[in-house]
């Protein structure tokens, strides 16, 4: 599995869900476990491009096991894909391997853990302390768990939590035979490299990261603010390592500060996410290991400002059918003249820079529990742009289920010759199946 | 308050006819008044009647059967906390099938106002707010509504008491419940009200056209203290042919249960 990520790290997971599992001798623990076990198929349009794969084939398993006893708890979940077709795609990684302390206002929580700050459905700019696994979906990317240690306080209607973050966890990128790749067919993402915040790029993965957290529920509104200072992992710098004619991602210190809001209005949801992010301002050092593909990533001033706004609403039909309605639309702002900032860097930075999505999805209401879900995300400075889905999943039984989806791209490169980032899913229209047993 | 109900269902509301002995006496007493005004002292006495359970846990069992007799089951666990000023708050996990395993609910429900509710989803890790103004959408797939499960405030209805009755040698009380939400599946609910149990024997659903549409009947009574609860509920669609069991295992009531437990925060936990 050459993606395996961090295999230290999710190694000590597993042990720790063996200690966990050992607990159960002691009858005290109460021991609850659950997961998925699933066969993926994955048809992408053909490219013609002998270096990449269009069919994709794999097992992918999630187990999740939790133990209890008085004010202590430990949980362990992990993910575990193997692709048959693309060796590059397998992965494994702990989601969640963390012990727990919780008293009656305190808890601390120690281990790998996935941080969800979100309110929207479809973008997220304020829920960016996990990496995430690059080869899945584009508007949820699965999250890979990120080591830390939470101390959280109740506080009025909500909590404030700290958080240390004391490794750098990085993305899984899609493999080179990947259709999704953002490199190309045949290059590979290499490693990890981190900008310091003296200019020193390094391999070392050890460093401050730290978050605070404010969650409070007022009347109808749920809402929550955060500072967050980490590697920022949604915005690589990519680069080569001369010394190995390698490709590599840089990741850059950035300070965060953002917040949700969810809020029910007579039967209509209203969200939104927002967040700023500071670059810190130290010129990158040369490497003799890393010389970026664009300079001005490094060099120039890229602190921008994301915002999402979304509402949706359910309605009933007298057949049982039931339809929820979902618009949401983001926007990047960047540094620069005017609100709008410089639009190059707007683009560069997200590929949700000004985009819209409309979704349907339509629950049948029946004892398998189908579902169709139809949405479309479409660039409004640049209509060309745009990528949709159409997906309908059900119960097969009590434990089996089946997801089947449709996704286009239309991305067209602005250079043909050199698509950048997600420009590089263009066409990569695909059928996915999934059948899956859960338990 | 022990208004809200969900999944503990239906007759809190109407559920304190034990009591009222003491405050009508008998239906002749009452006869000055206009059958909405004792229908409403009924459900307000019911109400008062169930005061003071502090807090209840279960699990339960509900059974989906299609016209063609194909069964399908739901397990989940519910704890539900009795505030003072307002409506109740409830939380439930589901527990099977197995891919919905660990999501959870929280309710608060309202004497006026529309209840709150958030829905955590364990696969992200995630709570999200969720409307109840989408009264008439099945549960879980089943032929009970989330306005079936959910609050029963007694000031959500217009009530009319409309006749004593027997059946079974029991002493029953026929009710006209009208909701006042603009957006209920129903235009009237007609119930058979226990005196004993202070529980609803039998409740009619009629649609929005007048149309019968689903009757409920509840059945298992066991007392708890002061109070009767239900062990099983069984509601029949009588337009689609299909019905639905809910049968209640280790219930408690008036155990000492974590407030923190019912605030949204918590739900990951």
């Amino acid at each position: 599995m050459s993606q395996l990520l961090t295999p230290k790290a999710f190694f000590a997971g597993g042990l720790f869900c063996l200690i966990a599992l050992s607990t159960t001798a002691n009858a005290q623990w109460a021991v609850e476990s659950r997961g998925e076990l699933g066969l993926e198929t994955r048809v992408f349009q053909p490219d013609d491009n002998p270096g990449t794969n269009d069919q994709n084939v794999a097992a992918a398993a999630r187990l999740q096991v939790d133990s209890r006893k008085g004010d202590l708890r430990l949980r362990f979940r992990g993910f575990v894909r193997h692709d048959q077709t693309d060796r590059g795609r397998s992965a494994a990684f702990p989601e969640e391997a963390w012990a727990q302390w919780k008293g009656e206002r305190f808890s601390l929580t120690v281990g790998w853990d996935m941080v969800t700050w979100t309110a929207t459905e479809a973008f997220h700019p304020a829920d960016v302390v996990n990496a995430r696994y690059f080869d899945s979906n584009v508007e949820n990317f699965e999250k890979v768990g990120e080591p830390l240690a939470q101390l959280r306080m109740k506080l009025g209607q909500g909590n404030i939590s700290a958080y240390l973050m004391p490794y750098f966890t990085s993305p899984i990128f899609p493999s080179a035979q990947s259709r999704l790749s953002f490199t190309g067919p045949g290059v590979s993402m290499g490693g990890a490299r981190w900008l310091t915040r003296d200019g020193d790029i390094t391999r070392d993965r050890l460093g401050a990261q730290w978050a605070v957290n404010l969650q409070q529920t007022v009347g109808d509104a749920d809402l929550s603010f955060h500072v967050l200072q980490n590697q920022d992992r949604y915005n690589p710098v990519i680069g080569i390592d001369p010394t190995r004619l390698e490709v590599h991602p840089l990741f850059k210190p950035v300070t965060q500060i953002g917040g949700t809001y969810q809020q029910v209005i007579e039967g209509l949801i209203a969200k939104a996410e927002f967040a700023y992010r500071y670059y810190d301002r130290s010129d990158a050092k040369p490497s003799p290991t890393f010389i970026a593909l664009d300079p001005r990533q490094l060099t120039e001033n890229r602190d921008h400002g994301v915002a999402a706004l979304g509402l949706e609403y359910s309605v009933s039909h007298d057949i049982g059918w039931e339809s929820t309605f979902i618009v949401e639309g983001q926007s990047v702002f960047a540094e620069g003249k005017g609100l709008n900032g410089n639009a190059r860097i707007r683009h560069e930075l997200n590929i949700f820079q000004r985009d819209v999505m409309g979704g349907l999805r339509l629950a049948f209401q029946d004892a398998a529990d189908s579902t169709l879900l139809l949405f479309a995300v479409v660039d409004l400075e640049n209509a060309e742009q745009m990528f949709g889905n159409l997906g309908y999943n059900r119960r097969l039984g009590e434990e089996w289920s089946l997801k089947a989806g449709l996704r286009f791209f239309n991305l067209p490169p602005k250079n043909p010759d050199m698509p950048v980032g997600f420009e590089r899913w263009h066409k990569a229209n695909q059928f996915t199946l999934t059948l899956m047993r859960h338990f | 308050m022990t208004k809200h109900r969900l999944l503990r269902p239906f007759p809190l509301t109407l559920s304190a006819i034990a009591l009222l002995s003491g405050v009508f006496g008998n239906s002749e007493d009452a006869n000055a008044e206009s059958p909405e005004e004792k229908g409403l002292k009924i459900a307000q006495s019911l109400d008062r009647a169930n005061e003071g359970y502090a807090s209840e846990s279960s699990t339960m069992e509900m059974t989906l059967v299609n016209a063609h007799g194909d069964k399908t089951s739901r397990k989940m666990k519910s704890q539900i906390l009795e505030t003072k000023d307002d409506g109740d708050k409830s939380r439930i996990e589901f527990e099977w099938p197995a891919d919905v395993k660990g999501t959870r609910m929280l309710t608060w429900t309202h004497k006026k106002d529309d209840d709150d509710q958030w829905l955590f989803l364990p696969a992200i890790k995630r709570v999200k707010r969720i409307s109840s103004k989408n009264k008439s959408g099945s549960f879980m797939g089943s032929e009970f509504t989330y306005e079936d499960l959910g609050s029963q405030e007694v000031e959500k209805f217009k009530h009319k008491f409309l006749a004593d009755e027997m059946q079974n040698g029991r002493k029953i009380w026929k009710m006209e419940r009208i909701p006042t939400a603009a957006d209920s599946g129903y235009s009237k609910q007609i119930a058979w009200v226990d005196r004993e149990y202070n529980n609803p024997i039998k409740i009619e659903y009629y649609d929005r056209k007048g149309e019968l549409l689903k009757t409920a009947a509840f059945s298992d009574f066991k007392k708890f203290g002061k109070f009767w609860r239900l062990g099983k509920l069984e509601m029949k669609n009588h337009q689609t042919r299909k019905y639905s069991t809910l049968v209640w295992h280790d219930r408690k009531v008036g155990v000492a249960v974590d407030n923190a437990l019912f605030e949204s925060d918590e739900l990951e936990n």
